[in-house]
């Protein structure tokens, strides 16, 4: 009995023992809440080697770059939220309901929901560039030249970043180093005049640092041609009616007045905006490689060269965020693909008021009747201008070899056909053109030199009225797309204000739905005029008679909603009420 | 402190091995090791008489003397109490063994014999036996080990393993008296019968119940934190996969939704006194302890469970320390009883059917409304007459088609299959129960095996295991080992349940016949829409997941009763072992596209889609393996009138899973502290501590401290309480303590600096040459080096009553739990920070509630038995602080209101009139209002309806109120339950297709839309519960906004549970050696009463796209041997 007592009173203080210091994850250790070492990755471990600070530099380009291509159902990330940009302006339009344009053209969007932007999201990417600006000169191996080439990317990066605020909301809050959490985060906005300081001083230095251009392999990095080309669209834009005017598009006064545009117009703003995109044009002529495509013979070619190949001699700078967009993720060819081809679930419609900015073949206007028969629609859309043909998919026009020519029309019996209906004229073509059932490769243009030209045609007959060599900018972009010239003799061009017309309305074509033209109308302060962002969209739909043959009307297919505050963003409610920033007037 | 705790600790360890040592010495003295525990108030232990006598000496500090061998073999029988004075205890001790006393100094009594003429004269007068049965009333289960005396004395027995009794009686005039832990105590007048055979009904109250707490059990009558429990047998009335779902309305201060009735994923998310938190998810839910280890509980089997107890207060939960705030639930299993082997097989058979699914309107009827939105918005008609009326009469199956989803993806009827065997018994130092469970459980799925390869349905398939083993090695040296496991096996189609029914709403009747000439369709020529939800099931191959779980649980228990009476060392170490290997295969299915002969529009082409292909094959494994230990020392002892119990207790624990953030193991660590006292069963106090820490914090902040306070007053044990029979008991109780929870919803070590990761990227290179993706870095979450654990600061104030003779009970609990320290995210730094800003310690929120029960029982006769319970409980939460920025106007912000709240408009009708469209406040969300728009409340009556006007909206997800109520008796062999159970000030919100129709265009539209506003309806006076259409509604317009139109109340009583059975009995029971042979039916969510139409109430928020709750009616046997 004495044994046995013995005996379990060992085996339970050996038990206790073990219990106690069990294995090697004795809890006696002071250890044994610590956590054990692990991979983990710090600012220190980024900013060690010059190669990985480069990666954070990839995702700084990732986090800046702009993009008009929807992407998933990610609502900020591209364009609009299951549409493009050029949905809800005057462009286009999208038939089902429910993607995010609809929400701008109905105007139920503000300080709570606007589906064309995210104010926060623009800051990530600018606290990406801060923290590549502030931590890239620890990089060990790298030379002082590559550094000072970096930190001129990045600076460039949070310039155009500021530039995509600025166009949106006027002066925002100017953050130019990291932010802590418990630092002073509560930055009011800065003046719209600040703001374009800011972008242009920055582009400026960018310019100064950046080359000409890289090796293959480094290709789609910023050069010194996108920091130009950065500066004269933030200038041009600065020197437009919208901010640079005597008379804000509403009534503000004293701090308000300063965040919306300047205090008062000064003709000279349009001198600089001249001189900063001619510089752009005079780089590209020194560059090397940077020119307008028109090598081809067919201008339609050329044109959707140059908009559709992601990598051509036009291109200051595309987003090259994407490598392929496959035909089933992220989505783009869901949303953006004409209904029933490649995956399309409804198509961006194009409408007749923007068609009617495509000139003919011959340079004169098209005309339209109320009704007519599908002979003469095809025959009027055959005689509009190749940039139309390469951007406009109408009924009874050929997509490619594999769709071959394509109707679209509500039958005799009432039912659709194949890939109708649509609003408008017909679908977007352009941007579409290379893409099948297995994706393809398009990036979004961010800069395209054509536009320098239409910039520094635009600036130019501001500051010195129908100077010729507006006449001779604008025509260069004219000639590439086929169409003749014009001149100061023509009584079509003969003054400011027809040449500026024609100005706006070659920029609306030769730009089209590259998320310009909702900008654009802005600035130049005619958004709420009838058919711009406000009133009747109009479009041409086929239906079928009973002995087969088609008919077109011209028919309103919506009605819009404007109100003049809308010429700037609302600050979202939600940091309004945080409390440290202004509200645009009006929201 | 840890390093001081763990040297106490190792003091203690050595004291214990030294104290051994002394015993060695002083053998003979181990006599009193149960009694340390029981005291002489414990009726099941039999103690020497000669060791009660000790006992008696050494409380009242006198010596008894008598003639050796005078006591030899002579015990204490079992009584109710010894207590009183000295003479009334030592009368009571010797008065059954023919034994007097005579005091011959202030502390000596001498012990002698009765003479031998008085003992005659009392065998004569007691010459009658009383036999008889005793059995559970309830189950008719035979009761061993019953307690049976006559009333006003100390003579008595205790039933044999058969639950048979024989008892010497002086006279047939007297009463006897039946008790049994956990059972009603029984009075019967003998009324001359020599065979009583009684059945005891088990009860809610009894003074000598043992309630099981936080690390360990206490008395019922000395519990003064509040806590509720539930039984095995009551368990097993609900027939349900999962333990979760048989809790349900039978535990007051418990609430739990079930938002699936997906087999192997149907458990309910249970939440104690509801929300206290800023988080309605796992962040709130309470802590689940399986025989003292954390552990998942749902996978048990019912019948190997021998009570759930739910601790709410600071008084029951601060012990568990950081992980105690929200409640903790103990599961206890079985053990087995000493007597012989008792099997029990039990079998049950039960069906499965949806509680509620939308009503979908048919193709007719979807493209009238259709054309109806259309019209509404100025548009043409998408469908002609000639479609209509080809929808109407069916004549066009293929491109015309007519499909009501639900019905074609979902069969009626499902079945589920449950069976078990338990064997369970015990000798004098081994106990031991053993069970097996087989559940089986169906998808609802239809026509998974059209591919005759492979069947896609769900399916849930369970077997569980369990063997408790208890072994006595020595009288002071005691063992168990629990051993439990479940294998799961799962089965599924490769897309998720809710991709299916997601699938189902976004379906319209029209879009496709589904299965036309034995052919999947894949799309139709012409057909709106497009999507054939069936395709999910039967394209995507299937999954499978293979669980295996297997917990271990050894302890040790030595007592100490050497070094001083009352103390015991114990010790448990846990291993749990998890491990999943899922397979997926697939294969691609040949499909058909139906298209249009263009010779013969109306003749069909069936164009093959794809080809049948072999299966794909991929697998994975997920397992983790968490050791858990504790040691643990004891004492309780009475002195007197004083009785003092009290707890030490150290633990830790480590749980590694391969997926945790960093591959690192989670780890914690702590010790527990309880000091009892109690004076003469009147006043209770008791004091408890835990002290803990969890890995997620920086060191010094990693340990926290939490007590808790608690007193009860029994005043029904008071002299002054007047001795009645109405009022019977009562006890006032009240605590107060700190909990902490550390599941606060933030990533793991948030206090490590700021971290970074590979991801994103970049492309660079010249397109089809050397275009390629370099990789990027991110920042990632930024660090907060003072992160810590939620604090909760409860009150909680109770009344225990009992009347008439404890038949009928009345408790009642009021609660105020003050949590801050909440983890939060800051709310007011601007988005131009745009980091990913930890969340910090700064929420605040206010949770309060009650909770009252009821139970009566009582008896017609004594062969009708009835019962009748209720309870009803409330907690409301309120968010005190969350740094919310300021809002415009006080109804927008979260502040002040309870955690998930919902906000929106407030719906106020519809415009009806053109007329009352002038004077209408202008829209944010349109342009132009029409007729048949939604009217709202302009909440701060500005004149424009916008998201200034979205206010507070009904409740939140979880109810504020539950109850339930349940009654059921017996009579003869039959018995019956019946629960009732329901929840209120509780909402649920539907949008998208779950609520609209023709979301994004063509998804479907359910048959409460034909009650839409049109101007003829409006002008008939038709009922009208919808806005005109929209032909794509989206969140951006005005009728579709957030607004309590779209909220429902999701309020709702349910019969919850039913079940009938009957017990056979008779000669040929017993001749098959059966002591029992029962045959019931039951049912679980039998009935619904609620406000939602188109779903069941406990329907998650969204569009819809879940998988039903269901009904279930089973039957089944239970025969025990």
């Amino acid at each position: 009995m004495k044994k046995l007592h013995l005996r379990i009173q060992l085996l339970a203080i050996v038990g206790a023992i073990l219990l106690l210091g069990s294995c090697n994850e004795t809890p006696l250790g002071g250890d044994f809440l610590e956590k054990p070492q692990s991979s983990d990755v710090t600012i220190d471990t980024i900013f060690s080697t010059k190669l990985k600070a480069e990666t954070f530099l990839w995702e700084t380009y990732n986090t800046n770059m702009p993009n008009g291509f929807p992407y998933n159902w990610d609502r900020y990330a591209g364009g609009m939220y299951a549409s493009m940009v050029m949905a809800a302006s005057d462009e286009g339009d999208v038939y089902d309901g429910w993607p995010g344009s609809n929400n701008v053209n109905a105007g139920s969007w503000g300080t709570s929901y606007n589906p064309e932007d995210d104010f926060g999201r623009h800051y990530k990417g600018i606290r990406n560039a801060n923290i590549f600006i502030e931590n890239v000169n620890r990089v060990p191996d790298a030379t002082s030249q590559e550094k000072a080439r970096m930190k001129a990317e990045a600076q460039f990066l949070r310039a155009l970043q500021y530039f995509e605020l600025m166009k949106r909301y006027g002066g925002v809050p100017l953050v130019d180093h990291v932010l802590t959490a418990s630092g002073d985060v509560k930055i009011p906005r800065s003046t719209f005049k600040q703001t374009v300081d800011f972008i242009v001083a920055y582009a400026d230095s960018a310019a100064a640092v950046l080359p000409n251009e890289y090796e293959d392999r480094n290709k789609g990095r910023i050069t010194k041609g996108a920091a130009l080309a950065l500066k004269g669209r933030t200038l041009l834009y600065a020197a437009s009616p919208l901010f640079n005017t005597d008379d804000p598009y509403v009534s503000a006064s004293g701090d308000t007045r300063d965040l919306i545009g300047y205090a008062s117009y000064d003709k000279n703003r349009w001198k600089v905006a001249a001189d900063a995109n001619k510089a752009v044009l005079d780089w590209a002529a020194g560059s090397g490689w940077a020119k307008l495509v028109d090598d081809n013979q067919d201008p339609a070619a050329n044109y959707e060269e140059a908009v559709t190949d992601a990598d051509n001699s036009e291109m200051l700078l595309v987003n090259q965020s994407n490598g392929w967009w496959g035909a089933w993720w992220p989505m783009f060819q869901q949303f953006v693909m004409p209904r029933g081809m490649y995956g399309g679930w409804y198509g961006m419609g194009v409408t007749l008021n923007f068609t009617e900015k495509y000139y003919k073949t011959d340079g004169t206007d098209q005309v339209w009747n109320d009704s007519g028969t599908g002979d003469e629609y095809l025959q009027k859309m055959k005689e509009m201008e190749p940039r139309f043909q390469a951007s406009v998919f109408y009924s009874g026009a050929k997509w490619n070899d594999e769709y071959g020519v394509v109707q679209f029309y509500k039958k005799s019996d009432g039912s659709n056909a194949p890939h109708y209906p649509v609003n408008g004229v017909g679908y977007m073509k352009k941007f579409l053109t290379r893409l099948g059932w297995s994706g393809g490769q398009v990036n979004w243009p961010v800069f395209r030199l054509a536009e320098s030209y239409l910039n520094y045609a635009e600036a130019l007959n501001e500051y010195s009225p129908m100077d010729q060599k507006a006449y001779d900018a604008l025509n260069v972009i004219r000639r590439r797309a086929g169409l003749p010239d014009i001149t100061s003799s023509d009584s079509r061009y003969n003054t400011q204000g027809k040449l500026r017309q024609a100005i706006h309305r070659e920029r609306a074509v030769e730009l089209a739905f590259e998320a310009h033209r909702i900008f654009d109308v802005r600035r130049w302060k005619i958004a709420g005029n009838e058919g711009v962002m406000k009133g009747e969209m109009w479009g041409l739909p086929l239906h079928q008679l009973d002995d087969g043959s088609l008919m077109y009307d011209k028919k309103v297919f919506e009605s819009r909603a404007w109100d003049d505050k809308m010429y700037l963003y609302p600050i979202p409610q939600g940091e309004i009420d945080k409390g440290y920033i202004t509200q645009n007037p009006g929201w | 402190m840890m390093k001081k705790l763990q040297s106490m600790l190792i003091l203690l360890l050595l004291a214990v091995i030294a104290n051994t040592a002394y015993s060695q010495q002083k053998d003979q003295k181990w006599v009193w090791d149960n009694a340390a525990k029981a005291g002489l108030s414990e009726k099941k232990a039999v103690v020497d008489l000669d060791q009660a006598l000790d006992k008696l000496e050494q409380a009242f500090g006198v010596s008894f003397m008598y003639k050796s061998g005078l006591l030899d073999g002579k015990f204490v029988p079992p009584v109710k109490h010894v207590s009183g004075t000295l003479d009334e205890a030592v009368k009571s001790l010797l008065k059954p063994w023919n034994l007097t006393y005579s005091q011959i100094n202030e502390k000596a009594y001498v012990i002698k014999s009765i003479p031998e003429e008085a003992r005659v004269l009392r065998e004569v007068a007691a010459p009658d036996t009383v036999k008889g049965t005793i059995t559970d009333a309830t189950d008719g289960g035979l009761l061993p080990g019953v307690n049976i005396w006559v009333k006003g004395t100390t003579h008595g027995t205790s039933t044999d393993n058969n639950g048979k009794y024989a008892l010497d009686v002086e006279s047939l005039q007297d009463t006897l008296v039946f008790s049994y832990i956990g059972y009603k105590r029984a009075e019967v007048p003998i009324k001359g019968n020599t065979n009583i055979d009684i059945g005891l009904t088990s009860q809610v109250y009894n003074s000598e119940e043992l309630v099981v707490v936080g690390y360990g059990e206490q008395k019922k009558i000395s519990l003064t934190a509040s806590i509720s429990n539930i039984s095995g047998t009551e368990l097993k009335q609900t027939p349900t996969s999962n333990i979760s779902n048989a809790l349900v309305g039978r535990l007051p201060g418990l609430t739990a939704i079930q938002s699936s009735g997906e087999p192997g994923y149907d458990q309910a998310q249970i939440k104690i006194r509801g929300i206290a938190t800023l988080r309605e998810g796992a962040e709130s839910d309470p802590l689940i302890v399986v025989d003292g280890v954390e552990r998942g509980f749902n996978s048990l089997d019912p019948n190997e469970i021998e009570s759930i107890n739910i601790l709410k207060d600071a008084a029951a939960t601060a012990l568990y320390g950081v992980r105690g705030a929200n409640g903790v639930i103990i599961v206890t299993t079985k053990t087995g009883k000493v007597g012989k082997p008792e099997i029990s097989f039990s079998s049950n058979v039960g069906f499965q059917s949806p509680t509620r699914l939308p009503e979908l309107v048919n193709s007719y009827e979807y493209a009238m409304l259709k054309n109806e939105a259309l019209a509404n918005e100025g548009k043409a008609p998408y469908f002609s007459e000639q479609d209509l009326q080809l929808y109407k009469n069916g004549t066009d199956p293929y491109f015309h088609s007519n499909v009501d989803w639900y019905n074609f993806v979902l069969k009626p009827y499902s079945l589920q299959q449950k069976h078990n065997i338990s064997v369970s018994g015990g000798t004098d130092n081994t106990r031991y129960f053993i069970a097996l469970g087989y559940f089986d459980q169906d998808g609802a799925y239809r026509y998974t095996n059209f591919n005759p390869d492979y069947n896609a349905n769900a399916k849930y398939q369970r077997y569980n295991f369990r063997s408790n083993f208890d072994l006595d090695l020595t009288k002071n040296f005691t063992t168990s080992v629990k051993l439990g496991g479940q294998l799961g096996d799962e089965n599924f189609p490769g897309q998720s349940a809710g991709q299916i029914f997601f699938d189902i709403l976004k379906a319209n009747p029209m879009t496709n016949p589904g299965i036309m000439d034995g052919k999947i369709i894949g799309s139709v020529e012409g057909a709106p829409g497009g999507a054939n939800p069936f395709m999910d099931i039967l394209t995507s191959g299937y999954h499978q997941n293979f669980d295996r779980n297997l917990n271990v649980n050894i302890s040790m228990k030595y007592k100490l009763n050497s070094i001083t009476q009352g103390l015991l060392v114990r010790g448990m170490v846990a291993y749990d072992s998890w491990y999943r290997h899922s397979v997926s295969r697939s294969k691609g299915t040949t499909t058909y596209r139906i298209e249009k002969d263009p010779a013969d529009p109306t003749n069909p082409i069936f164009v093959k889609q794809g080809e049948d292909s072999p299966f794909s094959f991929s697998e994975g494994y997920g397992r983790w393996r968490k050791t858990y230990a504790e040691m643990a020392l004891q004492y309780a002892h009475d002195f007197n009138k004083h009785a003092v119990s009290g707890l030490v207790l150290y633990n830790f624990e480590k749980r590694h899973n391969p997926n945790l953030a960093y591959g690192v193991p989670t780890g914690y660590l702590g010790a527990v502290a309880r000091l009892n006292y109690n004076y003469n069963l009147r006043y209770f106090a008791e004091v408890n501590m835990g002290y803990n820490g969890s890995e997620n914090f920086p060191k010094g902040k990693r340990f926290g401290f939490f007590p808790s306070f608690s007193a009860g007053w029994v005043i029904s044990n008071e002299k002054f309480f007047p001795e009645n029979d109405v009022l019977t008991f009562v006890k006032f109780r009240g605590s107060y303590g700190e909990v902490g929870n550390d599941r606060i919803g933030g990533e793991r070590f948030m206090y490590l600096p700021s971290v970074f990761n590979y991801g994103g990227g970049y492309n660079l290179g010249v397109l089809g040459q050397n275009y390629q993706w370099y990789g990027g870095s991110r920042e990632g979450k930024i660090g907060n080096p003072d992160v810590t654990w939620e604090r909760a600061k409860k009150t909680n104030i109770g009344v225990e009553t009992n009347f008439f003779g404890d038949r009928l009970s009345i408790n009642g609990d009021y609660f105020v739990e003050k949590r801050d320290n909440i983890l939060w995210y800051l709310g007011t730094v601007p988005a131009l920070v745009q980091a990913n800003l930890p969340p910090v310690n700064i929420g605040k929120v206010r949770n309060h509630g009650y909770e009252i029960e009821a139970n009566f029982n009582s008896s017609i006769g004594r062969k009708f038995r009835y019962w009748v319970k209720g309870n009803y409980s409330f907690a409301k939460n309120e968010i005190q602080y969350m740094d919310e920025p300021n809002r415009a106007f006080s109804w927008l912000s979260q502040t002040g209101k309870p955690v998930g709240q919902f906000f929106g408009l407030t719906w106020d009708g519809f415009y009806n009139t053109e007329e009352e469209l002038q004077n209408a406040p202008e829209s944010a969300w349109a342009t132009n209002l029409q007729v048949g728009d939604m009217k709202y409340k302009d909440l701060n009556g500005d004149g424009v309806i916008d998201s200034n006007d979205m206010g507070p909206i009904g409740y939140s997800t979880f109810p504020q109120v539950t109850y339930g109520f349940s009654f059921g008796g017996s009579y003869k062999g039959f018995d019956l339950s019946v629960l009732l159970q329901g929840a209120s000030k509780v909402s649920r919100y539907f949008d998208q297709m779950a609520a609209w129709p023709f979301d994004t265009d063509w998804r479907a539209a359910m048959k409460t839309v034909l009650q839409r506003w049109t101007p003829e309806r409006y002008a008939n006076g038709d009922p009208i519960s919808f806005p005109r259409l929209s032909s794509s509604p989206t969140g951006g317009q005005h009728n579709y906004v957030s607004s309590d139109f779209w909220l429902k109340d999701a309020s709702y009583i349910r019969l919850k549970n039913v079940e009938v059975g009957y017990s056979f009995n008779g000669k040929l029971l017993r001749e098959l050696g059966m002591s029992q042979f029962r045959v019931f039916a039951n049912g679980v969510n039998l009935f619904t009463w609620s406000h939602m139409k188109n779903f069941d109430p406990e329907a998650p928020s969204g569009r819809g796209q879940y998988y039903p709750q269901m009904i279930v009616y089973n039957l089944g046997l239970n025969v025990k041997f």
